[in-house]
């Protein structure tokens, strides 16, 4: 999965910043030729842009233009053309689709690209490409020509050129181009890395793919100790079932390390059927996932490989296989090794435990007593049953914190998250309020808000001098904010125009019930804080809090009735067609954000961590119920004779499964209990350094996830009971009779 | 009759006395020996347990586990649950197998006491054939063959 997550950001990587790994600048024509021709160098290309000061505009808009050679537009930037074609003439030119409203452009229409200073350029708009996230959430556009018709159509001194290396996958690349720097005495301004696909090439010394692999490596580490605890316990249950087959080996010659190597290769021949098993498995599911993520994200996950595989994930697969079983298998070897000759003939390892106490059958019924018994009497073994019990419990609760972590770090998944918005151009309350009741009616609009903000007042609070932004919300917003309100009441902030909600800080300086008093257009105004929240969408400057208020209070404070931001939802049926609408609408003199694109690659962040997290909360519990199923078998399978001589007697089927269930509960309740005790403490001690020492959110039981571990401890128990009484049920009463 | 059934009769009409005494190891004497009884989810007659125990030579032992008895004490143990519920048959596998001489013959003594006390069948296997002097009748199996070797000088009591 981690190996897909990577190939998949590759692609991602690739798609919005293209494919290149070094870009040179600044030097002359005959290094740039030398550097060409070096054998790991792939693909080299040109690529000229407008200066930033330049004054280029087409029908009055500021214009960012672009040239790239064949090579650079075919295999280094790749866009993907939406309508019409790329250019091939010196005069033919692509837009960014959010051009094609603003501009009022279509394929084929003429443009005029003006400076100041120059005469116009005619061009043809051949093709509309599609725009990166980044680009449509800045209302930004861009004009791509070929490297001739740009040479042709811009002066030199306007623009920059610079010259995309994209090298050979399966070369040291960071060696490489250190190579280049010091060959060609080049500085650091004229050779730059492209950082993030450096990073998800394995290339880079950036943090972000060291700490996914190490992140990855830890939990491996975490799952093959379990795993190993896990195979061991079920490797351990198999020689408990054979004690007459060893004692006999031992009986006929066999030495104890002769035992120990045949249980090893053992171990070992089921590998052959098991590693391949796991593998298929492993890579169907991990195919079912990436489906997944592709069908739940598809703009994001677009580039998701479904049915490719992971070699990586294989060979580690095999690797992890193995090893496991390696050491699983060392203490069940020697276990069977150290049974006695005489076991041969008696069947079971003496039970050497020695009880002290009899069962307590004036308290408890027989079955009930004699388990309750079974699972106490023997202190080490169960100090191990309660421990591998409560380990469980402890692991869940544990990683269940990285869970209201991610819910707290992705913000743009909240329910506020627009679609769409229109801002002010110059940050000021400029959008008319009639706007949100024009919007409103328009069919695919799902909902509408606004917010009106004044920047940088001057608050005094106690003794401290502060500065605020102020900041209106309206009924949605106001109950979107109850989910993170740590203290006070946002009922009295939308009823009393003197009453605001404050955005908890690290110095937690303010409270509610302090006073504070706002310093706006030279008047004071004083203003209780009736709330606390943990955060808000808006980020501040460190010295600066968010003061919220109710659009009738900031009307009253600051005098303002437009809005500096309207936000809209859109239905889900919504197109692009309609977003251009909406657009037309409000009209071309407002700032324009697409965020679709940009909340796409939110929730694909968010789904692609939901399910790692989610799927190793999974694994987890998995081996849990595996653990428990083999603890429980274990145990029987220790007793088997003593059982069937019990049955021999008169103890009923019925009364069996009560007495296996009774000891099973027995650990289950037990290794519950520990593990609560420990566990949510450590869930206390990380969710306070995690979330609450970053968002003020005050740790709660997390009753949720307590109940589900809890639940699956025990129902995993009295299931687990099932196999082994079938098994004792099972045995025929003459041929135990005869046995014994 | 269904399993459940089968295992309720042989609870209660017939006892059983093995050579390695299967005895409950975290059971003391007494409730070994009234293990059945407890099988039934009954309480044993206080008069009943203590009157066992006394002919077993066991009622200072009561309290005692298994672990701490020597065999023959266990094969006593073994026998009194055997009696507990009255059956009106006992299966006893070669009881004084693993006892020596004298414990043997204390065993012996008890099963033939018991059996002439609570008018009970039993039925013994052993490969013991001193043991077949004190008995009313003897039946051998040698090669697949079943022969009936007549009773002793008590068959009239059988």
């Amino acid at each position: 999965m981690a190996d897909m997550a990577i190939r998949s950001q590759q692609l991602q990587e690739i798609k919005t910043g293209g494919n290149w790994h070094v870009l040179i600048s600044d030097t002359d024509q005959k290094t740039v030729s030398m550097i060409s021709t070096r054998p790991e160098v792939k693909v080299f290309g040109w690529y000229g842009f407008l200066k930033e000061e330049s004054k280029y505009t087409v029908s009055g808009k500021p214009v960012s233009l672009a040239g790239m050679d064949k090579n650079v537009s075919d295999k280094i930037l790749p866009m993907k053309v939406l309508e019409g074609s790329y250019p091939k003439e010196k005069n033919e030119v692509v837009l960014t689709r959010n051009a094609k409203l603003d501009l009022g452009t279509h394929v084929g229409d003429t443009i005029l690209l003006e400076h100041p200073d120059s005469k116009p350029v005619e061009l043809v708009v051949v093709g509309f490409i599609e725009g990166t996230s980044k680009i449509l959430k800045q209302n930004a556009y861009v004009m791509l020509m070929t490297k001739e018709g740009f040479e042709y159509s811009i002066p030199q001194e306007e623009y920059e050129n610079l010259y995309l290396v994209q090298l050979s996958r399966y070369c040291n690349m960071q060696k490489v181009i250190t190579d280049i720097k010091e060959q060609y005495n080049l500085t650091d301004k004229q050779i730059i890395k492209n950082g993030n696909l450096l990073a998800v090439l394995g290339q880079s010394d950036n943090d972000y793919i060291l700490n996914l692999y190490a992140t990855a490596a830890v939990l491996f580490i975490i799952v093959m100790a379990a795993g190993i605890m896990m195979l061991a316990s079920s490797l351990n249950t198999n020689v408990m079932q054979r004690t007459e087959f060893f004692g006999m080996m031992r009986c006929l010659g066999a030495t104890k390390k002769q035992i120990m190597r045949f249980v090893r290769k053992e171990a070992l021949h089921w590998c052959k059927t098991a590693i391949p098993i796991g593998i298929l498995i492993g890579t169907a599911a991990i195919w079912v996932l990436c489906a997944v993520l592709r069908i739940i994200v598809p703009g994001y996950f677009s580039e998701m490989l479904i049915f490719s595989v992971s070699w990586i994930g294989v060979i580690s697969g095999i690797a992890v296989g193995i090893l496991t079983v390696l050491f699983a298998v060392r203490s069940p070897s020697k276990r069977a090794a150290r049974v006695s000759p005489l076991t041969a003939v008696s069947g079971n390892i003496n039970y050497t435990q020695s009880i002290r106490t009899s069962a307590k059958t004036s308290i408890f019924k027989i079955d009930t007593a004699i388990g309750i018994h079974h699972a106490m009497s023997g202190k080490k073994n169960f100090f191990l049953m309660v421990g591998s019990f409560s380990l469980s419990v402890v692991l869940f609760l544990c990683f269940s914190v990285t869970l209201d972590f991610m819910h707290h770090a992705i913000k743009p998944l909240r329910p506020w998250t627009p679609d769409i918005s229109f801002i002010s151009s110059d940050q000021s309350c400029s959008l008319p309020d009639t706007l949100i009741e024009k919007l409103k009616e328009y069919p695919k609009v799902k909902r509408v808000y606004g917010r009106m903000f004044a920047y940088s007042i001057p608050v005094v609070s106690g003794s401290q001098n502060k500065k605020a932004n102020l900041v209106s919300y309206e009924d949605f917003q106001f109950s979107w904010a109850k989910g993170s309100l740590i203290e006070g009441s946002i009922d009295d902030v939308k009823k009393k125009e003197n009453y605001v909600l404050i955005v908890h800080s690290s110095d937690r300086s303010l409270g509610v019930s302090d006073k504070i008093t706002l310093n706006i257009k030279d008047k004071q105004k004083e203003i209780i804080v009736a709330g606390l929240l943990s955060s808000s969408p808006f980020d501040n400057a460190e010295d600066e809090i968010t003061v919220i208020c109710s659009e009738r209070a900031f009307r009253e404070l600051t005098g303002e009735t437009g809005y500096t931001i309207i936000d809209i939802q859109l239905s889900a049926g919504a197109s692009d067609s309609d977003v251009d609408s909406i657009r037309s609408l409000v009209g071309t003199d407002t700032q324009f954000s697409y965020r679709r694109a940009s909340n796409r690659e939110a929730k694909g962040i968010f789904y692609s961590m939901a399910l790692f997290m989610y799927g190793f909360l999974v694994i987890i519990v998995l081996i849990s119920i595996f653990n428990i199923v083999n603890s429980i078998a274990m145990s029987v399978s220790a007793r088997i004779k003593q059982y069937g001589a019990m049955r021999a007697i008169g103890m009923s089927g019925r009364q069996l499964i009560k007495m296996v269930a009774s000891e099973a509960l027995t650990y289950s309740i037990v290794g519950s209990i520990v593990g609560c005790i420990i566990g949510l403490s450590m869930h206390k001690d990380l969710f306070e350094k995690m979330v609450t020492s970053h968002w003020g959110d005050p740790w709660q039981l997390p009753l949720g996830m307590l109940g589900i571990i809890v639940a699956v401890v025990i129902i995993s128990s009295v299931f687990a009971v099932y196999g082994p009484s079938k098994r004792i049920r099972d045995m025929s009463i003459a041929d135990t009779i005869s046995a014994l | 009759m269904k399993e459940e059934e089968r295992t309720v009769f042989r609870r209660r009409n017939i006892g059983f006395v093995f050579q390695s005494f299967q005895l409950v190891p975290e059971l003391s004497v007494e409730q070994n020996i009234v293990f059945p009884i407890l099988l039934d989810y009954q309480k044993p007659d206080p008069e009943s347990v203590k009157e066992i125990l006394h002919v077993l030579g066991l009622y200072d032992r009561r309290s005692h586990l298994p672990g701490q008895l020597s065999g023959g004490q266990q094969q006593r143990v073994a026998i009194g649950r055997a009696l507990i519920t009255k059956p009106m048959l006992i299966l006893a596998d070669e009881p004084t197998g693993n006892l020596d001489s004298k414990n043997a013959q204390d065993v012996m003594d008890l099963l033939i006491k018991a059996s002439r006390h609570y008018q009970q069948t039993i039925l013994m296997i052993t490969h013991n054939i001193n043991l077949t002097t004190s008995v009313d009748r003897v039946l051998r199996i040698s090669d697949g063959v079943l022969t009936d070797l007549g009773g002793g000088k008590n068959e009239a009591l059988s």
